[in-house]
């Protein structure tokens, strides 16, 4: 999402996630030092708490992290600056209150990992003893946002949402993100280290 | 702007931590899931020494590491 400063591009960047994440949680973003104003440098958001992870209200007993990796970036073309972020990766954990990983998401193109695209882990505690999968596998996905882990959490695992008009709110934060982002699924194109 | 509702704030705020927070949060996570400290874990980071690694507890650590990507 675009901005007159770089400043301006971090906070049309946020707070569609602010206004998300205040569907099931009242939290805090904290940002990585420089991460409102220094260009071309990687930035980090990420939730407090123990490894991130904050509690959602309802009956599964499940907790949230999400993590983001972005850079403020300046961009010519019109409607898309002069300067804008763009995201650098993710990674969204659903956990239960005794630390056991449900599911996590991930894109990490420039990280250690041989896989670039967006997948997702099932956490050890969810496979049987005689599964296939474990945990290190790397399953497919397209592009998660965090919107659509609120929803999942809210429609699947029976979250209690703080804000009533959730879905409407969570339809809102989304659509900038998916009007800037340049791809959307793994299968389409292959993601750029950047959008 | 368009995903805000007319006066209402979200009651999600943004903080910019300091350098010694960011660092401190570092620490513990490579401390607590991988048993290394904030150095050696961007040590050997930068070594490659985890090229390849397909624990998702690297990925996390490593979300917080500056300039690691």
């Amino acid at each position: 999402m675009p901005g007159r400063t770089p400043y301006r591009a971090v906070e049309a960047f946020l707070d569609p996630l602010r206004h998300a994440l205040a569907c099931l949680t009242r939290t805090k973003i904290l940002v990585s030092p420089g991460g409102h104003e220094m260009l071309d440098h990687e930035h980090f958001w990420t939730l407090p708490g123990d490894r991130g992870y904050v509690d959602l209200r309802g009956p599964a007993r499940l907790q949230l992290s999400c993590r983001m990796r972005y850079m403020i970036i300046r961009d010519e073309r019109p409607d898309y600056g002069p300067f804008r972020v763009t995201t650098r990766g993710y990674l969204y954990s659903l956990r239960t209150t005794s630390r056991q990983v449900v599911v996590d998401y991930h894109w990490h193109p420039s990280g250690s990992s041989h896989e670039k695209t967006p997948h997702l882990h099932i956490g050890s505690a969810q496979i049987g003893r005689d599964a296939v999968i474990s945990e290190a596998h790397h399953l497919p996905t397209g592009r998660i946002t965090v919107e659509e882990i609120i929803r999942m959490a809210i429609k699947e695992f029976e979250i209690e949402p703080y804000d009533e008009n959730w879905r409407d709110t969570l339809d809102l934060s989304e659509t900038p993100h998916k009007l800037y982002r340049s791809w959307p699924t793994a299968g389409q194109i292959t993601p750029p280290a950047f959008d | 702007m368009l995903t805000q509702r007319e006066g209402a704030e979200p009651g999600v705020d943004v903080v910019e931590l300091t350098a010694e927070e960011s660092r401190a949060m570092l620490d513990r996570e490579a401390r607590h899931l991988l048993n290394v400290d904030a150095e050696e874990f961007a040590r050997k980071w930068h070594a490659g020494d985890y090229r390849d690694s397909a624990d998702p507890r690297v990925t996390q650590v490593a979300m917080l590491l500056p300039d690691a990507w």
